[in-house]
């Protein structure tokens, strides 16, 4: 049936639309006087990204802040760039930014500054929160995305780059002076480049760390506890949890994430990396069961023993329940439960906890993990890629990130500017740990099908860590998973999507390097 | 006198042979468009895509490959049997004790008036019962502390941890929710049948035991079949408790056939090999289903 519409077909009256929309688009770009007039003072606009505006008025209370900067001005990218030249060149145009429906009221008040500075207006595509991978890639396909930039869990930039869906940035970042160079190696490399060209921007920058309750672990040591001596081994760690276990009180020794699919992946990648693990030889085989991954597993199922009931069930939310509510005694998580633990509205444990160096283990290395974070993408369809590119820039400048970690919502900065600030580490417990930790972080490479390969490898981990099948058993049947779930994405006979050499030298950035402590 | 004439009676409108012949099938029409769009489309296909390797829109044909590869994946088996033990077991449960509560309580009136009490664990959302148990027996520790605090463990019980446990959380909660549904059909059947019958049982002596069991209960026969062949078949798509509660653990212990064909498709993205699952699973509810109903009427009528 056809749809008419004052005598013209539906069809042919979004064709006519769409020619329309494409005209104005082009002379919105030629013309961008027209496009800023009425746009606010750009100096003022910047001075309103601050701390007073930004970051909770109960945190800045409890804490002392008042307005002075949590990063430094000299590398905060939007204190930096030439605003005037983005509104001449890009004023006027429109960026459609795809994120989870659940966010979309905060983003959309975040990005007003972005929209103001720019003269760029911002369209949200809101996307259901589980679905994000399925749709995206659909739109991928499609060849026609409904948005120009996107925001996803890191694990999938492999699935989304190989194919060619992202636009390389090296250009735009060239241009615009984004400061790569202030993020630590781990994230520009594992969650910025594929294939050696940019393609995002890191985002959320997470890393994994040991967290000790002061009170439990104090008693049992016998004293204070210092941040690399007290607990120097995963051994020391195994002996200490299994005393906290005994101690009782409704504390158990230890909590970690035990769940089927990618969390217990997630928790054997962090110990078996102190211990040396490589996941991938130079020819893309997969080595999970080599001595060092034996080694991690054999620790974390030793762990699982003083853990806390329902640890084979736990991923992030049961994890951190049972964290800040004050139910385990360790914990090994990601950075925010060291700096949501200090909130009182987040936590009951305030004061009473202690972020530590990574143990290490017999003949491995210190290599604290980079594991899971999010990076932000330009769609290579995209109709406005510098447009979208100078959003999240924006998004992710250094300013914003540094706030995000002071209102402790879990979205990590991954700066070194920014992990190195002294204001900031007063409001952010494992920061100096945390920063100190990156220099040396482990990371496994995004590649096509590795978020379908973390699921098959956390199941048989689970099944080890419920006493199923042994720690060799696990790893053997991953490892079968992991070769034919790689030779389905196009890696065959040392060959494949992406080259090894490529994404080398991300996996370990701590090599030759003197510890921290 | 005159004699009152009769109003002619306005002749019957024909219809013409050929609409007569379709009256029928417009009438089912709008039914059979709904059926047609909502499950027959989407069941042909799966059908359809079970036979290639799917990642979204690239498709290559793999023929049976999927169905070959399903039937040596050890996930696989263990999904079914995990479902046919789940189920058969809470199966078992809620129908002893929806048949005992209806024994006791269908003569009472009270159960005629307020039935729908009964019904309350059912009105509830799925994802909210399953919360509420995933809060009772794991993060919350309630029945933990209950056990406890009766002297009868001591510590914390890992429910997630044991294979028997774990699967011990989905059957309580599935009893608890789904047995008002047989309850209340054996109650309505119960209170159906002729009480002549019954009363002529009672003047000849029989205990009302012996007139449940020796008369009731074998005319319950063909509602009690029907009633268990629907539950079962919602059993076998018991989703939401395994997604809630469970998902899975320890190790695939409880993980159903639902959620091996929800995770194989939006966790592990192979579409196609979620469909082929989806097929097996229909084959084998129908024929287990055709197998029963036929089986329990055939000897209803012997």
């Amino acid at each position: 049936m056809t749809n008419r519409l004052g005598g013209m077909s539906r069809r042919s009256f979004l064709r006519t639309g769409a020619a329309f929309g494409a005209a104005t688009g082009v002379f919105g770009l030629k013309t961008p006087a027209l496009a800023q007039s009425g746009l606010p003072d750009i100096q003022t606009t910047l001075d309103s990204i601050s701390v007073e505006k930004y970051v909770r008025e109960d945190y800045r209370k409890l804490y002392g802040l008042d307005n002075t900067p949590l990063w430094d001005p000299a590398k905060d990218w939007i204190r930096t760039v030439d605003w005037d030249k983005v509104r001449t060149e890009l004023g006027g145009t429109t960026v459609r930014f795809a994120i989870g429906a659940a966010d979309q009221e905060s983003a959309a008040e975040g990005l007003k500054p972005f929209e103001a500075l720019s003269g760029i207006k911002v369209e949200l595509v809101p996307i259901p929160d589980d679905s994000i991978y399925d749709k995206a890639i659909s739109e991928f396909i499609s060849g026609n995305a409904s948005f120009d930039a996107l925001q996803f869990f890191s694990a999938w930039l492999g699935d989304f780059a190989a194919p060619g869906f992202l636009a390389p940035l090296d250009d735009y970042a060239a241009k615009w002076a984004l400061p790569l160079d202030d993020f630590y190696d781990t994230y520009r490399l594992n969650y910025g480049y594929f294939g050696g060209k940019l393609v995002g921007i890191p985002f959320d920058c997470d890393i994994q760390m040991v967290h000790l309750r002061k009170s439990r672990m104090e008693q049992i040591l016998g004293g204070p506890i210092d941040l690399s001596n007290s607990v120097p081994t995963y051994d020391e760690l195994i002996r200490i949890t299994a005393e906290a276990n005994k101690l009782g009180g409704g504390m158990a020794g230890i909590g970690l994430l035990g769940a089927r699919g990618f969390w217990s992946t997630y928790s054997w990648e962090h110990i078996a990396a102190q211990a040396g693990l490589q996941l991938f030889d130079s020819n893309w085989n997969p080595t999970l069961n080599s001595d060092a991954g034996i080694k991690g597993l054999e620790t974390l199922l030793a762990l699982s023993k003083n853990a806390i009931e329902g640890v084979s069930g736990a991923g992030w939310g049961e994890n951190r329940a049972a964290w800040l509510g004050g139910q385990v005694a360790a914990n090994i998580s990601w950075q925010d439960s060291g700096t949501q633990a200090m909130r009182p509205d987040q936590s009951q444990i305030v004061d009473d906890f202690v972020t530590i160096y990574e143990p290490r283990i017999a003949g491995g290395v210190f290599a604290p993990p980079n594991i899971a974070g999010s990076t932000s993408v330009v769609t290579a369809t995209s109709q406005n890629p510098e447009g979208a590119f100078l959003m999240l820039a924006f998004l992710t400048t250094s300013s914003i990130m540094a706030m995000n970690e002071a209102n402790a919502n879990g979205v990590a900065p991954g700066y070194r500017s920014v992990l190195a600030n002294e204001n900031l580490r007063k409001v952010s417990q494992p920061m100096k740990v945390w920063a100190d930790s990156l220099e040396h972080a482990w990371c496994s490479p995004r590649l096509p099908g590795m978020f379908e390969m973390e699921q098959a490898l956390g199941n048989e981990i689970n099944r080890a860590i419920t006493g199923q099948i042994t720690a060799k058993e696990a790893l053997d049947n991953g490892q079968a998973a992991w070769a034919a779930i790689m030779a389905k994405n196009g890696f065959k006979e040392g060959g494949g999507p992406v080259a090894y050499a490529d994404v080398a030298p991300g996996l370990y950035v701590g090599g030759g390097k003197a510890l921290p402590f | 006198m005159g004699v009152a004439q009769a109003t002619p009676k306005p002749a019957p409108r024909r219809r013409s042979p050929a609409l007569r012949k379709a009256f029928p099938y417009l009438l089912l029409a709008p039914a059979l468009a709904y059926l047609l769009v909502i499950t027959l489309y989407p069941g042909l296909f799966a059908i359809y895509q079970s036979l290639f390797v799917v990642k979204f829109l690239s498709w290559s044909w793999t023929g049976l490959g999927n169905y070959s590869a399903i039937l040596q994946d050890r996930e696989f088996w263990a999904a079914l049997g995990n479902t046919a033990l789940i189920g058969a077991i809470s199966l078992a449960l809620q129908t002893g004790i929806a048949l005992a509560i209806a024994y006791f309580a269908y003569r009472d009136p009270m159960i005629r008036g307020w039935r729908i009490i009964y019904l309350m664990p059912m009105l509830f959302m799925p994802s909210a019962v399953a919360f509420i148990w995933k809060l009772a027996f794991n993060d919350g520790r309630v029945i933990s502390d209950l056990l406890s605090r009766l002297g009868l463990i001591e510590g914390n019980v890992d429910w997630l941890g044991s294979i028997w446990l774990s699967r011990m959380t989905l059957i309580i909660a599935d009893v608890w929710q789904w047995t008002p549904f047989l309850f209340i059909i054996f109650v309505a059947a119960l209170q159906g049948q002729d009480q002549e019958i019954e009363e002529a049982a009672r003047l000849d002596g029989a205990s009302w035991p012996k007139i449940f069991w020796n008369i009731s209960l074998p005319m319950m026969r063909p509602v009690i079949v029907v009633a268990i062949t629907l539950r079962g078949i919602d059993i076998t798509t018991m989703f939401t408790n395994v997604f809630v509660m469970t998902q899975g653990t320890p190790g695939g212990a409880s993980e159903t056939m639902s959620y091996f064909i929800y995770r194989q498709g939006f966790r592990m993205f192979n579409f196609g090999y979620a469909s082929a699952a989806s097929v097996l699973m229909l084959v084998l509810t129908v024929v287990i289903a055709q197998t029963v109903v036929k089986r329990a009427f055939h000897s209803g009528k012997k």
